[in-house]
């Protein structure tokens, strides 16, 4: 196993944070909801860092600075479809997980036609239709499917999982933060509200449970390229961690910024709002758990608990 | 089971609502922009208040006089027809009225009262930027300069500020702490004050700022005692607290239904697991539902502020849990837009509510502290180094 990360992908990822906040950082993403400009320049930036030399299908190298730039994209709530546009089929045709029941794609505008797949590995032609028509999720929109010939690869779909957990790990990362920044300059009752030891206590189980979440990641990015079934399990279980993780960690830090976590001036309201679409795209925590259950059955899983053949398969 | 007259009151109310299309106003209200919204909801308002259905719970002198049990069919039966709520005018019909019918001079009634039954709304400034779950040591100014006072300050979180007329408002008079804050009646449209609306997660624009520059108000916009607004704040809202939550744990009944059509939406092998959950759900209502009468009837010799806390920190857990439940069950459905079976609990779309019900934990005291009040006041632990 390997989760350390090595320092070059360490330091793209510094370099990538730079730029973004260099840009505008969560200002992009405010900008965004009413001027169509701010999502083009995110792009820029991130074509100016080598976004599209990377290739994650390469090999764990490029994996893993793909994975670097989700998660330092979902720290700044980067309004574009990082993972997707990594994972392009073809220049200008990015790929993304959908239900074929209800296909929606977030920052589904960043191209005219998309890649889709299902879990299952069924494959589309996506064409964008119309918003979601909500405010919650400004960028989602809902796609048209035509069905493709063959089927999405193992890899593809894998990647795609785990990128989606980058992206909600920076999400979180960035949450945390800004609750500790709060609580250490806010001050009622005569202290800072980080003097209060609930507060402390709420914020140590929020870094604990990203720390996991980060190890976890870089567990499933590892195997996304070592094991060679067929079975999404480890890219089901970093999605459903991230789902289950994150947005506990952006419902504590919204309750501790108190009225200022629900106004847009705030970062932190910007970050909830623009998490929701990676929260629940292409499956909800429902959704996760209960694929990820069919596939323990179907394949089990490697991990200290794990089936043997014996035991396994239902 | 309802005695012969709640079912008479109910069918009352039922028939009410079909001629009066209550869904529809409800529609169209949901489909209309801020203004639009506010100008309908006004509308809606006088014609419930013509019925006798708008403020049920306030004296019979002043038009209400209604038994609990009668309120509570009313409030009921609006909400099972799908009638639109009050937001705008709920500060108006609650805790402006239970401020000034319990604290208010006999001229302050004569004014306030009749203006709040013909549609003038409402809005409530205490929250500061500095001062928060820490109320006591709010900053705003209110300076007595003969026969008026002048106005300084920033006010903030002040929900639905910019559709209403009047403001309740928390001032400085005296020293720091409790002890030297006073309690007024702001018109809103004086020179000096500002109202900006505050963008919000959701999306919405639900609160606002509000500046107070300069401004000049009468002597007799005091409500009570000069230096006393710590306590009358306290014991109106106490009251309010209470009577709101009566019409909220009929809302939560109407909640549970919307969640039984998502379970019943569901495919046949995800609905044993589903029905579990919706079974939690429907004890918790029924206890939130007790919860709420006890309350309310050990209120009746005087508001006990401590017990409504409790009833608050039910209520925003509840609701959070059940909206996080909704749009699950719903799943993807529960993010399109209006068009989709998302239900139509309290937006009308699963995702919003969900998001919405956030604030909960936090408006009108947030849990943290409504925590301590629970156990300092009632279970008479020492007080932390909180104040």
């Amino acid at each position: 196993m390997r989760i350390e990360l090595p320092e070059a992908a360490l330091d793209f990822g510094r370099v990538a944070d730079s730029a973004l906040r260099g840009a505008g950082g969560i200002d992009l993403a405010r900008d965004a909801e009413s001027d169509p400009r701010a999502a083009a320049k995110a792009e820029e930036c991130l074509a100016s860092i080598g976004l599209y030399d990377i290739d994650p299908r390469d090999g764990l190298d490029d994996a893993v600075a793909a994975a670097e730039l989700c998660r330092v994209g979902g720290s700044h709530a980067v309004p574009f479809p990082l993972a997707g546009i990594l994972l392009r089929t073809s220049p200008g045709t990015p790929f993304a997980l959908v239900d074929a029941q209800h296909p929606v794609i977030d920052h589904a505008l960043a191209a005219g036609t998309w890649t889709a797949a299902t879990l299952a590995g069924d494959l589309f032609d996506a064409e964008p239709v119309t918003a979601v028509d909500s405010k919650i999720a400004p960028f989602a929109m809902t796609a048209k499917l035509r069905p493709l010939a063959g089927t999405a690869t193992v890899l593809d779909r894998r990647l795609s999982l785990v990128l989606g957990a980058y992206h909600l790990l920076g999400i979180g990362q960035r949450a945390l933060k800004l609750a500790i920044g709060h609580t250490k300059v806010r001050k009622q009752f005569g202290q800072p509200l980080s003097d209060f030891q609930m507060i402390r206590h709420s914020l140590a189980d929020q870094s604990v449970g990203l720390e996991g979440l980060d190890l976890l990641c870089r567990f499933s990015l590892w195997s996304t390229f070592t094991d060679s079934s067929p079975s999404l399990v480890d890219a089901l279980s970093v999605r459903l961690e991230a789902q289950r993780v994150v947005k506990h960690t952006l419902r504590v830090a919204q309750q501790l910024h108190g009225a200022s976590g629900f106004a847009d001036e705030y970062d932190i309201s910007i970050l909830v709002r623009h998490a929701q679409p990676g929260l629940r795209l292409p499956t909800d925590r429902g959704t996760t758990l209960a694929l990820l259950r069919t596939a323990i059955e179907e394949y089990g899983f490697a991990g200290p608990f794990s089936l043997t053949e014996e035991q396994g398969a239902g | 089971m309802s005695l012969p007259e709640q079912a008479d009151l109910a069918g009352e109310v039922q028939a009410w609502c079909r001629s009066q299309d209550a869904a529809g106003w409800r529609d169209r209200m949901t489909a209309s922009d801020p203004a639009e919204r506010a100008e309908l909801q006004r509308a809606w308002f006088l014609r419930l208040a013509e019925q006798g259905y708008a403020f049920p719970h306030w004296p019979a002198a002043w038009g209400g006089g209604r038994s609990r049990a009668d309120q509570l069919t009313i409030a009921r039966e609006l909400i099972r027809a799908g009638a639109p709520r009050l937001d705008l005018h709920f500060v108006a019909l609650y805790h402006a009225a239970a401020t000034l019918i319990t604290a208010g001079s006999d001229e302050q009634q004569a004014e306030y009262l009749p203006a709040i039954r013909l549609g003038q709304r409402w809005c409530q400034a205490f929250s500061e930027p500095g001062a928060g779950s820490d109320l006591a040591s709010l900053r705003t100014r209110a300076e007595r300069r003969g026969d008026h006072y002048v106005l300084n300050g920033h006010k903030t979180w002040s929900s639905g500020a910019t559709q209403a007329q009047m403001c309740l408002l928390l001032a400085r008079t005296g020293g720091p702490g409790r002890a030297g804050i006073s309690y007024f009646l702001l018109d809103l449209s004086a020179p000096g004050v500002s109202v900006r609306p505050i963008r919000n997660a959701s999306g919405h624009q639900e609160f606002a700022d509000i500046f107070l520059t300069d401004v000049v108000i009468p002597v007799t916009a005091l409500v009570g005692a000069e230096n006393e607004g710590w306590r009358t704040a306290n014991a109106t809202l106490g009251e309010e607290r209470g009577l709101t939550m009566l019409e909220r744990s009929e809302e939560m009944v109407a909640g549970l239904r919307y969640l039984t059509r998502e379970v019943a939406a569901l495919p046949p092998g995800e609905r044993a697991a589903a029905v579990e959950t919706l079974g939690g759900y429907a004890e918790r209502v029924e206890s939130f539902r007790l919860l709420v009468a006890r309350v309310l009837d050990a209120s009746i010799d005087g508001t006990d502020t401590a017990a409504a806390s409790i009833l608050k920190l039910v209520y925003s857990e509840l609701l959070q849990d059940m909206s996080k439940e909704g749009l699950a069950m719903a799943g993807l459905a529960g993010h399109e837009g209006k068009h989709g079976r998302s239900g139509a609990w309290q937006t009308g779309h699963w995702f919003d509510d969900y998001l919405s019900s956030w604030e909960w934990t936090i408006g009108g005291g947030a849990n943290d502290v409504l925590r301590n009040v629970v156990g300092e006041r009632i279970l008479g632990l020492p007080r932390g180094g909180s104040r």
